[in-house]
This record gives structure tokens, sequence and C-alpha cells, in this order.
């Protein structure tokens, strides 16, 4: 068995994130509307919250389109801004909140048309790999997330494919740092579970996914 | 620890979630209990497959988001300057809302008796009773009104 002390090496990206206090000054000129100055801040942010984006809808042009409508909306609300609060968690929680109301709305669609064209088509089995099809890795990866509860895909996003800090998530989400961890662990259980189920591998132990409440943490 | 408990930690414990305290816990666990063993390397694989897929390049298609921002900005700014107040027309609209509210309401206070002879001009009286309002009927000049402004009205 692996030692479980032993430093695993996946954690090799820090989370790179300009000074706040810069961020403050930067935001501060902005609100006197140095445009410039909110430029700055763009550049500063924009690869990471596309990635992030990206990460979720899987399709670059629609990531892209969705960071700039989330500076958009940034700049709007430049002034509910709380300069005493670092920058980077509350412009990701704009980004993350549009990009998650833009995936239910097309699920909304997608069920509607479903519902309308359900005689039309046969609908395949999600847990199942279709063998006519030989995707990357990271397309299965994308497919097998779409298989957990959105609160839980989120935190694992975020997490594991983001590395972003469990404390940061939780500033991101507006939610305990408890609660993210219990999440994550829910969430990377699902994960090996839907994988496993997917791709023929033993699946863990006692553990089958359910709605457990959060109260269990 | 139960083995409940250990699987929890083990999805932590995973991706350096838990602290040295917790992964000794887990540790004594994990040496008593071969099926948590197993557990284990089950989800080392699942993780090792989120870090191969995280490890994939993602590139964006353009440079910059902000030479197309920076000029949805400047066009908004040129219709509506920030700094200046652009709350005329909001609050333009909630004045008349305002007082149409405030006519209304006094319209609908004044006794029925009382009230203006509108259709008078057109010929004779229009007339609501409480009974047309509750019944939700069609309101009607009532016949005798209508006889009593013909009466009224000087000879052609």
């Amino acid at each position: 068995m692996k030692c479980i002390l032993e430093p695993q090496s996946q954690i090799d990206e820090s989370l790179h994130e300009p000074s706040s206090s810069s961020d403050a000054r930067l935001v501060e000129a902005a609100r006197r509307n140095d445009q410039a100055a909110y430029g700055e801040l763009v550049l500063r942010y924009e690869q990471r919250l596309i990635r992030v984006i990206y990460r979720f809808v899987h399709n670059m042009e629609l990531a892209e389109d969705l960071a700039q409508e989330t500076f958009l909306r940034v700049y709007d609300r430049l002034e509910q801004f709380d300069s005493s609060r670092r920058f980077g968690p509350w412009l990701f929680r704009i980004g993350v909140n549009l990009t998650l109301d833009y995936l239910r709305r097309k699920k909304r669609r997608g069920r509607w048309s479903l519902f309308t064209d359900r005689w039309k088509e046969k609908i395949p089995d999600p847990s199942l790999a279709d063998p006519r099809k030989a995707l990357d890795l990271q397309q299965e990866v994308h497919k097998v997330l779409q298989m957990i509860p959105e609160k839980y895909r989120t935190v694992l996003t975020l997490r594991d494919l983001e590395n972003f800090s469990t404390s940061e998530i939780a500033a991101v989400l507006h939610r305990k740092e408890a609660t993210i961890r219990w999440r994550l662990a829910e969430a990377r259980h699902r994960f090996q579970y839907y994988w496993g189920k997917r791709h023929g591998t033993v699946l863990p132990e006692n553990f089958t996914p359910s709605e457990s409440s959060e109260s269990e943490q | 620890m139960n083995c409940k408990t250990a699987q929890r930690q083990m999805a932590l414990a995973v991706g350096e979630d838990l602290s040295p305290v917790e992964i000794q816990e887990l540790q004594g666990h994990l040496q008593a209990c071969g099926k948590c063993q197993t557990t284990w390397e089950q989800q080392q694989h699942g993780f090792a497959v989120l870090q191969h897929s995280r490890a994939q390049e993602i590139h964006p298609k353009s440079d910059s988001v902000w030479p197309v921002l920076s000029d949805q900005l400047r066009e908004r700014e040129a219709d509506f300057p920030r700094g200046e107040f652009n709350g005329w027309f909001a609050g333009l609209a909630v004045t008349a809302a305002c007082v149409l509210i405030f006519v209304f309401s006094q319209e609908s206070s004044i006794p029925v008796a009382s009230r203006p002879q509108i259709g008078s001009v057109f010929g004779g009286t229009m007339v609501s009773s409480p009974v047309d309002r509750r019944e939700g009927t069609p309101l009607r000049p009532r016949p005798d009104a209508v006889r009593a402004n013909q009466s009224d009205s000087p000879a052609p």
C-alpha cells in the first residue's frame, strides 16, 4: 500500500493570485472611471477565469463569451464591491454563478426538447461507454462529471481541476469551509463510482451514491 | 474510526485535504482494515484520472477579451455616461405611476351619487351600481337616467 503520508505530486501549481492590495487600488481607480485600471484587472484574471469557465462548459468560444459577460457585470457592480475583501473570489463568484445559470437554462431547454422529441430518437444510457466513439480523456472526464449533482461537481471542478484551495472555494461559493470539505469528499466518491461503472473497473466497497444530507458533516 | 468515516477521510486524504492529525488517525485505521486499504487504492485511481485531465492544456482562442470589452464599455459610456445621474427616465416613470395610482384611488373613494356624470356628455348618464360591479356585468346607462337627460336637453 502506498503510504498516504508520502507527498503526492498533484499540487504542483500554486494558486497564483495578484496581491489583493494592488487589486483594491485598481478597483478604486476603476470606480473613478479609469478604464485603464479596469483593463489591468481584466488582464490579471481573464486567463484563469476563462479556464475555470471552460471546465464547466467545455467550449472555448462560449467560455470566452461568458468571461466577457462576467467582466461586464463586475464593472457594473463595482460600487457594490466591499473593498475590505479580496477581489479574486468576488470575481470568480460572479463568473461561476453566471456559468451555472447558463448551464441550468440550457438544461431546462434540453429537457423541453427531449420531451417534445421523445419518440423520435432513443436516448443512450449515459452510464455506459459508447464503444463506437474514442473520446479523449478530458471529454470522458467531462461526461462523468455531468453525472454528478451540480453542488458536488462545482466543488470538484474548482478543487481538483483548477486547484483552488477549500477556503478559496468557500469564499467563491459563499459557503462554510466545512461544507465544502464535505461536498468535496462526496464528489470524489461519486466520481470514482461513476468512472468505475462506466469503464468496468472495480467500484469502491460499500459505496453507492445517494442523496445524503449535508447535516451529516 | 469506523469504515464509513475512514472512507470520507480517504476521499479528502487523496487530494491532501486532511490535517496531519487526521492523516495519522486514518493511517492507523488503514493498517488495521484490509477492506479500506482496497478502497484507498481505488480512490487514488479516481483521483489520478482527474489529475491527468487537469494536466491537459487549455488554450483560449483569443489573446485577451479586453480589446472587445473595452470597446463595449466605451460604447456604453457614450450612451450612458458613468457618474452622471441616468435615472431621469426611471424617476419620471415612477412619478407618473404614483400620480395614476393617486388619481384612481381618489376616484374609487368618491361615492357613486357624487361622481361627475361623464356619460351625460354623450347623451346619457353612465351609472355603475354595486350589483353591476360585484357581478362583473358591463356598465350600461340606466333607462330612467337616459330619459331624464333627454328631457333636460334643449329641443332642436
